[in-house]
């Protein structure tokens, strides 16, 4: 396969994440694996049309639902190209890995706009993100993460009353000793710069868009 | 109680949740909802016009009831408890919504109000002409709890109030959800509020507060002593098309006990509805779909931006106006609980009196009631005071004095809107105001002379715009 297929296999890529077209995404990885296409730069292609689709996101150009869409068509296309990647990390050859967060509202809360909002946010921007969804115990966290060798564990409440169970998470972190193992980020209606800072939290972001900045720092 | 009581029909319903097609929580978005969504809003040609916030065509109004009710059929409720959907068909739809309840009547006594249907740019009927709901949400102090609660009960133009301030610590333990001490807060917030009312010679004030977050939280209070039958409360089709048995269990619950049910709908602009245009659509589809589900006995327009917490964007209240106008246009239940529950900016602050002022405008002029009270996104420790809802009455009083037209509602929201819509863009609005400890005095629960300064500079520039507000 010369240059030109190349190139087309690259813009069938970023088309298909454009478009969340699953299909077009899983069978642009195996063209890309089966033409010896370099498979870092097919998941750079696909970074850049998530961050295409992140910028259209903040202006009500592209929407949550089109942008989780698209990260489906990502995880397909990655279920393709993550043996070859893990070829190039066992020869050191490959770059760095996206950082995984783990992100879920905290037990007894049900509200999941706001962390559904951080979560479609994160995805645009080079994370790759594991929701849990809502209503989510400190030890389905814990758990998650250490599956997955998380880097980042974003916990979200929006009520008073399930404020606590951010502090919660944290000192079941620090019991199982692993605390210095993830960075804790809080957010939500009632959270608060001073609360995180209380709690022990590494971030705290008060809207989708200063949680992405804190996550990006964060993980620099 | 002005509930039609057919619960028989509802359970029905209910059980169709058992037997309905199987559609898993995971693909309900972006399978159903959304390619249903934004097929629907671009046939039926729904578009958002920034300098249209205030509806005048009727015959837009048409359309995104149109538009609703077709997407209401064809989407369905997701029942997430079962993951089957809950589906209607027109006839059975249009029968129920024509045999909605006329009236509803909140509290009791002297204090019992009636809501009915009012038209829109129609003064002469209805509670002077809008009903006030006076709302409280989000954390409240302890030592504060009862001043807060005192300064709306003590506000006579507030007709009915959600006393829905959280209290978070139980003898200097956090409160959470489904422990003993949730059931021990919901018990002193009623007993509370009860003793504040009674004592502001008001016993009959209808509290609506859904504070606690369990069902049998909010059961433990329902004593003797405590929830009466002209309180309210909350029964909600969640976000987006969904529902569960926890909701369930609530109406049956209170329709058993004999007091009110309110619903809201919730539009989440930028969030899984998409845009403005779609969000209303899927707006519209959530009036419909509490008609059909629970029969509240009062229902409330709460459309918020999903990127930044607003209610008073202009995203939200084009969403709020323009669903409540075409539902009540096609239904004429009770008067509607207008857009703006909750204020983004801190109480006191110029920005919070104005996005009152902008809520109350479009809702007295659309038939709806008018709320205040709570700033700071009802995010922010002790945001709220009665000062904001006797302005938001005041608005609405003032809006029926000059008998605005819908045409001019809108032009006056549109000067509005520049005075705290670049906070909302910016997204530090919330950072404006102060709270109820530098707000009011707390000795004699009243306004501090300061921030009754800035609510009487609001009033003075609001009649330089042509709005006669005393």
């Amino acid at each position: 396969m010369g240059k030109q297929d190349k190139d087309a296999v690259m813009s069938k890529l970023h088309d298909a994440i454009m478009n969340f077209n699953e299909d077009e995404a899983r069978s642009g990885a195996e063209e890309a694996v089966k033409s010896g296409a370099d498979v870092l730069k097919a998941v750079e292609v696909m970074g850049d049309a998530m961050s295409e689709l992140g910028k259209g996101f903040e202006k009500m150009e592209v929407f949550l639902p089109e942008i989780v869409m698209a990260s489906g068509a990502l995880k397909e296309a990655m279920k393709v190209l993550q043996p070859e990647i893990l070829k190039l990390v066992a020869s050191g050859t490959a770059g760095k890995k996206r950082p995984i967060v783990i992100i879920g509202t905290v037990k007894g809360d049900v509200h999941t706009v706001g962390k559904d909002m951080v979560a479609t946010m994160m995805m645009t921007q080079g994370f790759d993100v594991v929701d849990l969804g809502h209503d989510v115990s400190p030890s389905a966290f814990l758990d998650k993460a250490r599956e997955l060798s998380a880097t980042i564990i974003a916990a979200s409440a929006l009520m008073s009353t399930t404020l606590p169970v951010q502090k919660d998470l944290i000192d079941f972190l620090n019991a199982k000793n692993v605390r210095q193992n993830f960075k804790v980020m809080v957010g939500g209606g009632v959270a608060t710069k001073e609360w995180a800072e209380r709690i022990g939290a590494d971030g705290y972001g008060q809207d989708a868009i200063e949680g992405v900045e804190i996550a990006k720092k964060l993980t620099a | 109680m002005s509930n039609t009581g057919s619960k028989g029909r509802i359970m029905e319903v209910w059980s169709r949740g058992e037997t309905g097609p199987v559609c898993f929580n995971t693909e309900f978005d972006t399978k159903r909802f959304w390619p249903l969504l934004k097929s629907i809003t671009k046939k039926y040609k729904i578009e958002y016009n920034p300098n249209h916030i205030c509806p005048t065509d009727d015959s837009e109004l048409d359309a995104l009831w149109n538009a609703g009710m077709e997407f209401f059929l064809e989407c369905g409720i997701l029942n997430v408890s079962t993951e089957r959907l809950i589906l209607f068909n027109e006839q059975e739809t249009k029968k129920v919504l024509a045999n909605v309840h006329r009236e509803t009547v909140l509290g009791e006594g002297k204090e019992a109000c009636t809501l009915r249907w009012r038209a829109p740019e129609s003064y002469d009927e209805g509670m002077n002409p809008a009903g006030v709901l006076g709302r409280i949400l989000g954390p409240i102090s302890e030592d504060l709890y009862e001043k807060v609660c005192w300064s709306y009960a003590q506000e006579p133009l507030i007709d009915f109030v959600h006393f829905q301030g959280v209290v978070f610590e139980i003898n200097g333990t956090a409160v959470k959800p489904f422990s003993p001490f949730e059931l021990a807060s919901e018990q002193k917030r009623v007993a509370i509020v009860k003793d504040v009312c009674r004592r502001a010679g008001r016993p009959g004030l209808s509290d609506g507060a859904s504070m606690p977050v369990t069902t049998q939280a909010e059961m433990s209070a329902a004593q003797h002593w405590g929830v009466k039958q002209g309180d309210v409360r909350h029964v909600y089709v969640m976000p987006h098309m969904r529902t569960d048995y926890d909701q369930m269990c609530r109406k049956y619950f209170w329709d058993e006990y004999g007091t009110n049910t309110w619903g809201i709908l919730q539009s989440f602009v930028g969030g899984l509805p998409g845009g403005p245009s779609t969000s209303a659509v899927n707006g519209m589809a959530d009036l419909i779909a509490y008609q059909m589900l629970y029969e509240p006995s009062v229902c409330g327009l709460w459309s918020s931006d999903a990127l930044y917490f607003t209610n008073t964007s202009k995203y939200a209240l084009y969403v709020d106006n323009f669903c409540g106008a075409a539902f009540q246009r096609h239904v004429k239940y009770p008067a509607l609980l207008g857009g703006g529950w909750q204020m983004t900016a801190g109480i006191g602050s110029e920005e919070y009196f104005w996005e009152t002022a902008c809520g109350s405008i479009g809702s007295t002029t659309l038939g709806f009631c008018v709320s205040g009270g709570t700033g700071h996104q009802s995010g922010g420790l002790d945001q709220a005071c009665g000062l904001g809802a006797r302005f938001a009455a005041e608005v609405g009083r003032a809006v029926g004095k000059a008998r605005l037209t819908r045409k001019q509602a809108n032009e006056m929201m549109l000067k509005i809107f520049p005075k705290y819509q670049p906070g909302i863009d910016a997204r530090n609005l919330h950072k404006k105001g102060g709270d109820f400890r530098t707000v009011y005095d707390l000795k004699t629960v009243q306004p501090k002379p300061e921030y009754l300064a800035i609510y009487e500079k609001v009033k003075s520039e609001l009649r330089d715009m042509g709005l006669p507000i005393e």
